[in-house]
């Protein structure tokens, strides 16, 4: 035994063992003790959708939905799913939880104006890629690695990521969250100049619509698997510079209309609320004033949809 | 398939349990397939590029081994390192031309673009040329005699542990490791795993991480001040020094695991006292291999200039050096500079010696930080798309502006990604310091696997040195 102990073979179990069990507690440690209790970044609000049972009312989209609601300021039991660099592969994961969901509360999905297959970053889904839908959506973004299916291993190169959202949803100094939606203490004042720019950049780019016949049909087969449940689709409001080279407005058009037609969909159409400036980061993200005003605004439209059922359509 | 990779360590597993298998020749056809199949999985054509080349090497070395008549053992070995020369450049210069951002002239790149040349530099190819003009140099030179097994031979051209980016390998060193049995002991075995753990974590604890904070200061189109570029300066050196240390400890652990011990890199460049003492510990197998097949050569043809002769020769050194590793201006700068430095260095190292006679501790001193400080100016050079760039980024550092808001100073990067950086850094120093040499050690091991996994971040790309 003892020269067991001691030989070269010996340790290298010994070392074996505890690497493995340094590794495993560290994963369960990042699992249950950051991911599970801290709904304020991106890997936390994945796992609370997937695993939570509050009656909120969720919000699903790409990073211009996440920037729009403010829960607070819309006055409703409101979840900002919504994501960084999300495409409908990320909202139908968190869809298909949420409808899986002994729930009836409305189900709000912020609409993209153009097609892009993106998870953004990839950390927020490791911690369920065990998940079926989760491992088809990493797939066909090409986003899989067999490593994050490896408790102990799949955290690698992320465990910094995970400490910089757990410290500053710890200290709170730089920024505090409220159910999905993030306000920051010193996010920079409006700057006139800057905006400027972006207008020009957008004016010289244009904007448009482009079509995802895939992602339509796999909502509308989701929206049709959950009678029992008001889907509120929201195209959300983005600067007029936008609108002054925008292709594809009859499909866009087109598109409303198609939404429209389903059973159990309102449809609110904010893409033409023409709102001031200095109420956007960019010209697609509102910042938090803006935000605080259009999530007032949805809240109104909210109560109204849902009070009134034969309701379809909303025209700002 | 790159050293610090999953499918590497998969295969480099399977050839190690094979060798422990086979024996004699079939160990050496073993080692010799799977480099064929390690550069076949980078690109199978630049395989064949390689074969050829290793091919004509051995023909060469044949020939020269054979002839003893001084005028045709000068012509075959004229033509042969004519030859490796000539490939070699040619794919700088194709690869420089190809690759717009760093050609030395747009308008050259452009017309190539425009002829349809694209070309990629083979895995290794700078490595490769410079083993055989070494292998070749000591033939001609009766300094070391060419064996007889051909097996041997295609096996020290393309040992797959150092066939990316060497070290460089001495004939006269390793061919006679790669002639003897492919076994292991037991504490190699040990050191070879603590080296592999090593590397790995120099890689990805220190060069992937500080490669972070680098890429966004010089990314950035922020106007960053003067502290935020001086820390971008100071992190990209230390991220080159972490990458290529690490990808070399990779490199001499894979080949330990087979029992065969090749020449390392480094030797504490960070300890060095004058720019002539950091090449001596920088990069040790390149430096070696361009001073006794490139400068004690011109040295000796520039004899006559006395003292001329020896600034000429290091200046034309350092340039070549700088070219090698990329044809563009901020690489021939950086060369010159060095050249400079050297001839500084040698035409006042008698004043030198004069001024610190009383005290040699403060000239170690002050000459550690004079070194420090000029390889991390010069340096700042090479993570710039260009020279205009790398000039910009001189003139905000001199410019000596105070940061407008903390997160400038992070590089907006956030405190936590920000100070794990030095936490790094200060594992790695420590690490660095029990590893002389390096240390058959569970706990080190150990405290390696941890650190990789919990601080570890994955690559952008692949290690610096393998693109020259």
């Amino acid at each position: 035994m003892s020269s067991f102990r001691y030989s070269l073979w010996g340790k290298t179990v010994v070392g074996i063992g505890i690497l493995l069990s340094v590794l495993l507690g560290a994963d369960m440690l990042v699992t249950y003790g950051v991911i599970a209790r801290h709904d304020s970044f991106e890997a936390g609000k994945v796992w609370h959708c997937l695993h939570s049972q509050d009656q909120s009312i969720p919000v699903f989209g790409a990073s211009n939905i996440r920037a729009a609601f403010a829960p607070k300021e819309s006055g409703l039991e409101l979840f900002n799913y919504a994501m960084n660099g999300s495409s409908y592969e990320v909202t139908d994961v968190l869809l298909r939880a949420e409808l899986h969901k002994p729930k009836t509360t409305p189900v709000v999905i912020g609409m993209s104006y153009h097609v892009f297959h993106d998870v953004g970053d990839v950390s927020k889904f490791i911690p369920v890629a065990w998940n079926g839908d989760v491992r088809e959506a990493l797939f066909s973004t090409h986003a899989m690695s067999w490593r994050f299916l490896i408790p102990g291993l799949r955290y690698f190169g992320y465990y910094d990521w995970y400490l910089k959202d757990y410290v500053s949803d710890l200290l709170q100094t730089t920024r505090r969250v409220d159910r999905g939606y993030e306000y920051k203490f010193n996010a920079l004042p409006f700057n006139a100049q800057q905006f400027a720019g972006a207008v020009q950049k957008r004016r010289e780019t244009g904007y448009g619509y482009s079509e995802d016949p895939e992602a339509t049909k796999t909502l509308t087969e989701r929206i049709r698997s959950a009678p029992n449940r008001k889907f509120i689709l929201v195209y959300p409001p983005i600067h007029e510079s936008c609108f002054e080279r925008f292709e594809g407005w009859e499909k866009f058009q087109a598109a409303l209309q198609y939404w429209r037609n389903l059973p159990n969909v309102v449809v609110l159409d904010y893409s033409n609320l023409r709102y001031p400036d200095m109420y956007f980061v960019d010209t697609m993200h509102l910042n938090q004033r803006g935000a605080a005003e259009f999530s007032r605004l949805f809240g109104q439209d909210f109560q109204r949809v849902t009070r009134d059922d034969h309701t379809r359509v909303v025209q700002q | 398939m790159q050293l610090d990779s999953a499918p590497y360590f998969v295969f480099l597993g399977i050839v190690w349990l094979l060798s422990r298998i086979t024996s004699g020749r079939a160990t050496i056809g073993l080692l010799l397939v799977s480099s064929i199949v390690f550069y076949a999985a980078a690109n199978p054509i630049h395989g064949i590029v390689v074969f050829i080349v290793l091919l004509g090497n051995y023909a060469a070395a044949r020939a020269l081994s054979a002839e003893q008549e001084t005028g045709s053992r000068n012509t075959i070995f004229a033509l042969a390192v004519a030859g490796n020369v000539g490939l070699l450049t040619f794919f700088k210069l194709a690869n420089a031309i190809w690759q717009p951002n760093v050609a030395l002239s747009p308008r050259m790149s452009s017309w190539v673009l425009n002829a349809g040349g694209r070309v990629l530099l083979p895995l290794g190819i700078s490595y490769i040329s410079f083993q055989m003009i070494a292998y070749l140099t000591d033939l001609y030179r009766k300094t070391f005699s060419a064996g007889t097994d051909t097996g041997t031979f295609f096996l020290f051209g393309s040992f797959f542990p150092y066939i990316s980016a060497g070290p460089i390998q001495r004939a006269s060193q390793v061919m006679p490791l790669l002639e003897e049995k492919y076994r292991a002991s037991g504490n190699q075995l040990a050191t070879a795993v603590s080296l592999i753990l090593f590397g790995l974590f120099q890689k990805f604890v220190i060069a992937n991480r500080l490669a972070l904070y680098v890429h966004q200061v010089y990314s950035s189109d922020l106007p960053l001040s003067s502290i935020p570029v001086a820390l971008g300066f100071i992190l990209s050196a230390l991220q080159l020094y972490a990458d290529f240390s690490g990808y070399t400890d990779i490199a001499l652990g894979s080949a330990l695991l087979f029992g065969v011990k090749l020449a390392g890199n480094f030797d504490r460049p960070l300890l060095a006292e004058s720019v002539t003492d950091f090449w001596r510990r920088w990069h040790i197998s390149l430096s070696t291999w361009l001073r006794d097949y490139l400068y004690m050569p011109l040295l000796i043809r520039l004899r006559d200039l006395k003292t001329s002769g020896i600034f000429i020769a290091f200046i034309v050194t350092f340039l070549i050096c700088g070219a090698w590793h990329k044809l563009a201006w901020t690489w021939v700068l950086f060369g010159l500079l060095h050249g400079i430095a050297l001839s500084v260095e040698f035409a006042t190292r008698k004043v030198r010696r004069n001024w610190f006679i009383t005290s040699p501790s403060l000239q170690g001193l002050l000459g550690r930080a004079y070194t420090l400080t000029f390889w991390v100016l010069t340096n700042a050079l090479l993570p710039a798309k260009d020279l205009h760039q790398a000039f910009s980024m001189f003139g905000r550092l001199f410019s000596f502006t105070l940061p407008h808001n903390a997160g400038e100073i992070f590089a907006y990067q956030g405190p936590v990604l920000f100070l794990l950086n030095f936490v790094a850094l200060a594992v790695w120093f420590m690490l660095a310091k029990t590893r002389q040499p390096p240390r058959v050690s569970m706990r080190f091991a150990l405290a390696c696997s941890v650190l990789l996994v919990f601080l570890g971040k994955l690559p952008e790309g692949n290690f610096i040195y393998v693109q020259f």
